[in-house]
């Protein structure tokens, strides 16, 4: 807004001069007149002063007012506030804090469309993960929820409230920031307290509130330093505390960890769990990554190129990915994808790819409706950790070893099957790790856990999934064939 | 041979300065020490020194009104222009730190002063000032002899100079806002700060290393003026606007009394001098206390 406004400013400034220029008579006698006008106001009221205030003067404001209103507050005349859906409304009202994006969308004046149709119900206590890789629209949908980028398309509720041109101000809204956003001419107390003094709070309520939130993120004996005098967990620290001395409707954080080393981010993430299981609010977490998504969230939701891939629980997004995409974004390391066609043989389906064949599970046959001699080509999903050295023979896959990573608690192998990468993880203790003592062994047999196969359909990429799994990713089709 | 190459390395770096000594000393320190050196002299017409008087001259200069009233009119014309070119420019700057449609217009606009020769501006201020047939009289509907008239001469010209020196002092802010993070402004108005408070708070406090800076060149600026009193008012009416400066023109190069304008210009530079000193001083004690 606050652009506007001074664009609105220059505007004005320049067409009085252009009219000045143009040496409109009536414009400058009007300019003048408001002039004298105000030079005049000591004086009595009298005939001659109202004299001059004639038509132009009129028209002059008229035109200034509606070139401001026209420019600067559509608010009013917006369409959305006229048309409430009170049915919403009323479980709006039950429910506060509850943020709501309906079919949002941000397109740039360039055309390039950031966010796409965005829809998602936000309760109040979640701790919400937008995840995805870089520019695939989150950051941009946290921003348009904090008011600093403007809503293209789409309804933003906050509770009860349309908020979609309100100033970022007046959402009750609190941000941490990528690079922190310390003021740097503040110390860390003044820094914390700022908002609160924005908003009026008494002086010994800010103290009381500042002083709790220092000790609970234990930079209470840093509280007359500067910015610049801390280091980076620390101002990490200042920059989450500031957010959380506020009573805000909801907590976004942009990124917050991604600056931190790696030991420092492990720590934190464990802090900010604790912080979230304190408060009683909602999170709205940025991250691209999936660790930070996987541990502190209640519900996921991951993004690519500005769409909603999937928006679930954690176990939902890891348990059942809806397609290719999030399977392979989300578990480390990435899940292993083999080209297989699925044929009907004699009424039985089974995974053909080439260097083996593997009978597709039974909660999988249910889902495919296949003519015998049918083909359908298919990607076969199968997570590092679902193979094992010993199982059903049924599922044997030939695997050749090319590298091994030990760690310990587990080990990694890495190598081929059929030309297509794969890569087994074993944890330490796991049966069948024998034939792994000889250190030139190559060929290996290797065994998935038929319940946890993944099948996805090659040209759309969606998950052939079983009946009754647990889906929420918003109007995306059944993945079935 | 040794012994050469011992002297070669001593004399060697030296060579160096030589350039930029010579045209230092030239321009620089030759008339500094010959300025200092005439105002201990009375001189005939030639600007030759004839007379040794001491602090004759000084002494002169601290009992005569018009000097006196020199000191004043500068000390009111320096306060106006320092602190109307910086609020100019700072509200330019400010005013153009967003982007939006025709950003370059008008940053080039709030520059465009600094360009300007402060004696065409003024031949320009001298139309516009004319009672007559002057464009301001005109706006303001109003019959006031700007340039004439004792009350509002000093104010004219000061006024004029400001807008002049806005120029560069919107280019120093301009730098010193893009200096600030951007990211600070976006929680700011998150946390809920009007306007006014992230200017007063964050612009304000951010600008802070610049605007020193710009203080001490802005005065500076301001005692040298000359240019705008030669050309609208010649120091009148009366001695209204008589600076110090165009005091020095009129005592060296119409009165013929070179050892009192030297006198004049060593003042001019210890005052100059003696303020900057403070300056820093202040901004050092400033700078500490933070």
């Amino acid at each position: 807004m606050q652009r506007k406004q001074i664009a609105i400013f220059h505007v004005m400034t320049g067409v009085t001069a252009f009219l000045c220029l143009k040496q409109q008579k009536s414009y400058i006698k009007g300019i003048c007149g408001i002039f004298r006008f105000w030079q005049d106001r000591s004086k009595i009221w009298h005939i001659n002063t109202i004299d001059r205030i004639n038509k132009s003067h009129i028209f002059a404001v008229i035109f200034l007012r509606h070139l401001y209103r026209f420019t600067i507050t559509d608010l009013t005349a917006h369409p959305y506030n006229k048309e409430s859906n009170k049915k919403t409304q009323k479980a709006r009202e039950s429910n506060m804090s509850a943020i709501t994006l309906s079919h949002i969308s941000k397109t740039y004046p360039n055309g390039f469309a950031a966010v796409k149709d965005f829809n998602l119900e936000i309760g109040s206590h979640e701790f919400i993960v937008f995840v995805g890789p870089s520019g695939c629209g989150k950051s941009t949908t946290l921003r348009m929820i904090a008011g600093l980028e403007e809503i293209s398309d789409g309804e933003l509720w906050i509770g009860n409230r349309l908020v979609n041109h309100m100033d970022p101000g007046k959402r009750n809204l609190a941000m941490v920031f990528q690079n922190y956003a310390l003021y740097p001419n503040m110390t860390v107390y003044q820094n914390m307290s700022f908002a609160l003094k924005a908003h009026k709070v008494e002086k010994d309520e800010i103290d009381r509130k500042v002083q709790s939130a220092a000790k609970m993120l234990k930079i209470d004996n840093l509280l007359d330093r500067k910015p610049s005098e801390l280091s980076g967990g620390q101002r990490q620290r200042v920059a989450i505390g500031s957010a959380i001395v506020r009573e805000a409707d909801a907590y976004l954080l942009d990124e917050p960890l991604s600056n931190l080393d790696a030991k420092l981010r492990t720590q934190m993430r464990v802090d900010l769990k604790q912080i979230y299981d304190k408060m009683d609010a909602t999170f709205i977490y940025v991250t691209h990554d999936q660790v930070e998504a996987m541990t502190l969230a209640t519900r996921i939701v991951v993004m690519k190129e500005g769409t909603v891939q999937q928006v679930g629980t954690p176990q939902e997004i890891y348990e059942h990915p809806v397609n290719r995409f999030v399977a392979g974004f989300v578990g480390l390391p990435q899940m292993n994808f083999l080209k297989a066609d699925l044929s009907n043989a004699a009424g039985k389906i089974s995974v053909d790819a080439g260097s083996f064949s593997i009978p597709l599970p039974d909660r999988l046959q249910k889902q495919v409706h296949m003519q015998n001699g049918q083909e359908i080509r298919t990607e076969l999903g199968i997570r590092p950790e679902n193979l094992s050295l010993q199982g059903d023979p049924r599922y044997a896959i030939p695997f050749e070893l090319e590298m091994r990573e030990n760690l310990g608690s587990h080990l990694f192998l890495h190598g081929h099957c059929g030309g297509q990468k794969m890569t087994v993880r074993l944890d330490a203790g796991e049966p069948g790790q024998e034939v792994l003592r000889r250190q030139d062994v190559r060929s290996l047999t290797v065994y998935p856990d038929p319940e946890k196969i993944h099948l996805f359909d090659i040209e759309t990429g969606l998950s052939i999934k079983e009946n009754g799994a647990q889906n929420e990713s918003g109007g995306r089709e059944d993945g079935s064939i | 041979m040794a012994a050469f190459e011992q002297v070669k390395k001593k004399v060697g770096p030296y060579c160096y300065i030589v350039p930029s000594a010579i045209i230092f000393g030239i321009f620089l320190f030759y008339p500094f020490v010959k300025t200092i050196y005439l105002s201990l002299f009375k001189t005939n017409k030639m600007g030759q020194a004839k007379l040794f008087v001491g602090l004759g001259n000084y002494k002169d200069l601290l009992t005569s009104d018009s000097f006196r009233n020199s000191l004043a009119v500068t000390a009111i014309f320096v306060v106006i222009v320092v602190i109307g070119g910086m609020l100019l420019g700072l509200i330019g700057a400010v005013l153009c730190n967003k982007s939006f449609p025709g950003i370059r217009f008008f940053s080039t606009a709030y520059a465009l002063p600094m360009s300007i020769a402060s004696s065409s501006a003024a031949l320009i201020f001298r139309i516009m000032l004319d009672p007559t047939i002057g464009i301001v009289n005109k706006l303001l509907q109003s019959n006031i002899n700007w340039l004439r008239d004792p009350k509002y001469a000093l104010v004219s010209v000061a006024v004029l100079t400001a807008w002049l020196n806005s120029g560069i002092n919107f280019l120093y802010f301009s730098a010193g806002l893009a200096n600030i993070d951007e990211e600070i402004y976006e929680r700011a108005s998150i946390d809920g700060a009007s306007s006014a408070r992230q200017f007063f708070q964050l612009t304000l406090p951010g600008l802070r290393p610049i605007m020193f800076y710009t203080v001490v060149v802005n005065i500076i600026q301001a005692f040298q003026s000359f240019g705008q009193v030669k050309i609208l008012t010649q120091g009148g009416p009366g001695e209204a606007t008589n600076l110090i400066v165009y005091s020095i023109y009129r005592d060296a190069f119409f009165n013929f009394r070179f050892g009192s304008a030297a006198a004049e210009s060593v003042v001019l530079f210890l005052i100059i001098m003696v303020l900057t000193l403070l300056m820093f001083k202040a901004e050092k004690k400033g700078g500490k206390a933070r």
